[in-house]
């Protein structure tokens, strides 16, 4: 038998017409998480699959890469300190450079604390620095790039969303990511990176920093050169505080093998390696007791 | 005690390039001997496992004393799609082990190259 609806009942569902219409205006909308008709097409989107891995170093800054301060290996070489075609020193602030000198310093004598010795995960840009293999995966709604080393997750909202206010950014490792798709080009801009505020987040491992107030272009391509499937990863990366002028970085990934895995990897598993009071990065004995030296 | 230099300090130095690939998780600068030495004993364990591998290997001296040495080696997901696994060191294995030793005389080092009593080589060995 149908129930008829009384007065009640016509109150109960205008109540709840208004509160769906005022949490779709009022938060959904906002969120951007009401864009479907403006998400791109499965089938315009490129095919980034399998897992590539880096060509080259897993610094930014090739100029600055020492044999003594930060050993090379046979596969990954350093390059020579005039090299125009790997030199890549920021054009930092006066103040900043200081800072990257010091840095390099510590380094140097095996003191400068990476925050990855404490196991704290690559942030952008250092994602591109990974050692390990990356997955580029690309969907309507976000792109994600997964690194394997340290567990490193990037989130690239693609579905029309807008960088929050600045007084609601929540600043942080990876920041806050929207782009777009130019052709098969992702076109990408970053917000809210924390830098070197909290003295836990380097570009690299030479101790290159940024500031907080560090936001970033990014476009990445699929090329061919040299004979080479590619992704061409480039970063324009601008800083009021730490750079006198946009600072454009690259990265190029080469497609793994078919059939190349991603493994787990927790940090904090089996860290036999602490930090002391001064950033010396000291090993941790059978015992798990400091090995001096 | 089963212990002997057996490198050059070129190829020590060599060895030392190819071995600091798996470094990066913390520096060694200053902590590592360039020049390669060899312990011989039995594994007690293999820590496969993250941020880096560690095999333990127990090492008795002519005097019948046990020491444990800590090696340290790459980071397990590299090993796993170079052909490693858990099993590629199991307790009780018999090994000759070749390492760059701590500066402080610790018995801790970083990993070269094995020999396993039935013939099979891991990593860098040349006799």
């Amino acid at each position: 038998m149908q129930k008829q609806s009384g007065p009640a009942q016509q109150s109960l569902k205008s109540i709840v017409l208004g509160v769906a219409l005022f949490t779709f205006i009022n938060i959904l909308a906002p969120l951007g998480a009401v864009q479907a008709a403006d998400l791109p097409a499965w089938d315009s989107l490129p095919d980034w699959s399998g897992t590539w891995s880096r060509r080259g170093g897993t610094v930014f800054d090739r100029s600055t890469w020492t044999l003594n301060g930060m050993p090379a290996s046979p596969s990954d070489p350093g390059a020579a300190v005039d090299d125009p075609n790997t030199r890549a020193h920021p054009p930092y602030t006066p103040e900043y450079e200081a800072i990257y000198r010091q840095h390099l310093a510590l380094r140097d004598k095996g003191q400068f604390p990476d925050p990855l010795t404490s196991c704290i995960a690559h942030g952008f840009p250092r994602i591109f620095n990974a050692l390990a293999p990356v997955e580029f995966v690309v969907r309507p709604e976000q792109v994600w790039i997964l690194a394997e080393h340290t567990r490193a997750t990037m989130r690239i909202f693609t579905d029309g969303s807008a960088h929050p206010p600045e007084e609601e950014r929540w600043h942080n490792l990876f920041g806050h990511s929207v782009g777009h798709w130019e052709g098969d080009t992702l076109v990408f801009t970053t917000v809210a990176l924390k830098g070197w505020r909290d003295r836990d987040n380097v570009l690299d491992r030479s101790g290159l920093v940024l500031s907080d107030q560090a936001t970033a272009t990014t476009r990445i391509q699929r090329i061919q050169e040299a004979g080479e499937d590619l992704l061409l990863v480039e970063i324009t990366l601008e800083d009021p505080l730490a750079l006198s002028e946009p600072w454009v970085v690259e990265k190029r990934f080469y497609k793994d093998p078919p059939g190349t895995r991603i493994f787990d990897y927790e940090c904090n598993e089996n860290n036999r390696a602490m930090v002391d009071d001064q950033g010396r990065s000291l090993i941790l004995d059978a015992d798990g007791n400091a090995i001096d030296y | 005690m089963k212990i002997k230099i057996y490198v050059s300090s070129a190829l020590a130095s060599l060895l030392l390039l190819a071995g600091s690939a798996v470094m990066a998780h913390h520096s060694t600068i200053g902590q590592i001997r360039e020049e390669s030495m060899e312990i011989s004993g039995v594994v007690k364990e293999f820590q496969f496992k993250n941020p880096h591998s560690w095999i333990q290997v127990m090492v008795t001296d002519d005097s019948g004393k046990e020491t444990e040495w800590s090696v340290e080696w790459a980071i397990p997901n590299m090993l796993m799609r170079q052909g490693y696994n858990p099993s590629t060191f199991k307790p009780g294995d018999e090994v000759r082990m070749r390492l760059r030793q701590h500066v402080s005389g610790a018995p801790m080092g970083e990993f070269d190259g094995a020999l396993k009593s039935d013939g099979k080589t891991i990593g860098r060995w040349s006799e």
